[in-house]
């Protein structure tokens, strides 16, 4: 925000803008990134940061009581304070969402995200309860101790899926952004790890994949906020889904698929100036490119084949940021 | 990479407004990439009957499977009235190496090493329990029945190669342990969909399933009732 302030007080300087347009974009992008006031003292991060920890301490205190104590607890009595502890997490974020400080807004996202995971919890001890519970499965439509292990994963994933999912679509902020993101990697593990799905991690793997593609995809047509951290998050889900499909079935072909993803946020990157995409296309290239090689050259001098490769491309790619650096383009000019 | 609003938008909202083009890529590949995963990796087991009485072999069947929910093993058995139970689930049990008279042998692990148990085939309580030194380890004798691959058929075939159930299936659908009853008459079969399969050793009729979510095709090795175990 300082950044774009500056910019915005140089921009009138040069007669470009008026002091009227300059008060209107920076309060425009004020509440656009859903900040507080600017004015925010160098101690409250501190602060903030110290808070967490504390809670974090006191929280892993709390788990060490309780974790003594946790097998002789009866189901209701789990159940109770479970249930407790997800209800006040909730609450207190519902009851600070409208306060506009940044500390307390980021304090919500992290209260929010914490009753998801207690709902998944919640939901884990619903069903693996024991035989005796009989009532619980007067109520329910299945009997919970018929339940694989997997089904329970997969029931947990897709009740947290539920509540994650909403919670960003309310709250476009980093925690939410990565907590919808990973249940829905954890849906789409449960789902594949079924059985029926026999041929290995293999086509688990290509899905996670093509999550992390569509996320970034989503997050360069402008549908995520913050947008920077969904480019970074799906590129990474995407090469690691990628890495994974490729131990498995269909190696040769599947290499190639992540040697061109890697290239692709590479290129993307450059073009957008966006360093987390060409980071993770780097990183990409580094690991497909050698494989691919001794895949295709098993014997041999494979190696140093692979890596002059990889540093070529790594130079143009360096040669191509830096070209664009220099002609002065800026990130708000390459939107696609 | 801001969000890109449509020229009316004034105001951020609680949705941002992206690039419509975006979203249809996005849910293009995620949709084409399900489909794929669903036509190519989905392994389609053959499709076979529950156990019904005038096929249900005579004798049951038992086997130990690890609970992950309760982290014990399960002491697994399959009766010829179709009912799969288990009947009593233990931190020291191994396996399952006989089914003679006087109960289910087992292996169990014990403070002072590994043990022959024997217990209750109806309560899984444990009746006696003995040193190893009567125990003799034998190569596992499936007696000459094998599963084989003919011609992109799944070919069970006996000790003289005479096939007695051949079906179409996936490449990757596997059989693994492969138990013959000691009268002869039955064979009981795991298959990588996790189910226990029997069916009549002469091959006249298909398997039909006596259990599911019997664990990994290699992890179960059932023993059939009346099994004597390998002692010397």
């Amino acid at each position: 925000m300082r950044e774009l302030t500056a910019r915005l007080n140089e921009w009138r300087s040069a007669g470009l803008i008026t002091a009227k347009q300059v008060k209107d974009i920076a309060s425009y992008e004020r509440r656009a990134t859903d900040q507080g006031p600017p004015a925010e003292g160098r101690s409250a991060p501190v602060a903030e940061a110290v808070g967490y920890v504390g809670a974090a301490i006191a929280l892993a205190a709390m788990a060490i009581l309780l974790g003594d104590r946790w097998g002789d607890l009866g189901f209701g009595g789990r159940l109770t304070i479970i249930g407790l502890l997800t209800l006040i997490l909730a609450g207190a974020a519902f009851a600070l969402r409208r306060t506009t400080a940044a500390p307390i807004q980021r304090l919500v996202s992290v209260l929010a995200v914490c009753s998801v995971g207690g709902a998944g919890w919640l939901t884990a001890v619903i069903l693996t309860a024991p035989t005796g519970a009989d009532w619980l499965n007067a109520v329910l439509p299945f009997e919970t101790t018929s339940l694989h292990v997997r089904d329970i994963a997969l029931s947990v994933a897709l009740v947290m899926l539920a509540l994650a999912a909403p919670l960003y679509f309310y709250r476009r902020r980093s925690l939410p952004q990565l907590a919808a993101l990973a249940c829905l990697l954890v849906v789409t593990g449960t789902v594949f790890a079924r059985p029926a799905f026999t041929g290995g991690v293999t086509w688990g793997a290509i899905v996670i994949w093509a999550v992390g593609v569509a996320w970034v995809l989503l997050a360069l047509g402008g549908w995520h906020r913050p947008s920077e951290l969904a480019v970074a998050s799906g590129s990474l889900v995407a090469l690691i889904g990628m890495i994974t499909a490729a131990a498995g079935d269909g190696r040769g072909v599947l290499l190639w698929l992540g040697l061109a993803t890697a290239v692709a946020l590479m290129w993307r990157g450059v073009v957008l100036d966006a360093f987390p995409m060409v980071a993770f296309g780097a990183i990409g290239v580094l690991v497909f490119v050698p494989q691919i090689i001794l895949e295709c050259f098993p014997q041999g001098s494979g190696a140093v084949i692979a890596m002059l490769i990889t540093g070529l491309l790594l130079v143009v790619f360096a040669v191509g940021i830096a070209r664009r650096r220099r002609g002065g383009s800026t990130p708000q000019e390459a939107q696609p | 990479m801001t969000t890109k609003n449509s020229p009316t938008a004034t105001k951020p909202t609680a949705l941002p407004r992206g690039d419509i083009r975006y979203l249809v890529a996005a849910a293009t590949l995620v949709v084409a990439v399900i489909g794929l995963a669903m036509i190519f990796g989905i392994v389609r087991a053959p499709a076979l009957d529950d156990l019904t009485q005038d096929r249900a072999p005579s004798l049951s069947i038992a086997w130990t499977e690890y609970n992950e929910r309760s982290d014990c093993t399960d002491l697994m058995v399959a009766r010829p009235t179709g009912v799969v139970e288990s009947i009593v689930c233990s931190s020291s049990l191994d396996r399952v190496i006989g089914w003679p008279e006087d109960g289910l042998v087992t292996i169990a692990y014990g403070r002072d090493g590994d043990h022959l148990e024997v217990r209750d085939p109806v309560t899984g309580e444990a009746l006696s329990s003995q040193g190893l030194n009567t125990y003799v380890e034998k190569p596992k004798d499936d007696g000459g029945f094998a599963a084989t691959r003919v011609d992109g058929l799944l070919v069970v075939a006996d000790q003289w190669g005479t096939p007695i159930w051949e079906v179409e299936a996936d490449a990757r659908y596997e059989i693994g342990s492969i138990e013959v009853s000691p009268d002869g008459l039955w064979i009981a079969m795991s298959d990588s969909a996790e189910r226990l399969l029997v069916l009549p050793s002469d091959g006249s009729s298909d398997p039909v399933i006596w259990a599911t979510g019997v664990g990994g095709v290699f992890m179960v090795s059932p023993v059939w009732e009346d099994t004597e175990p390998p002692t010397s």
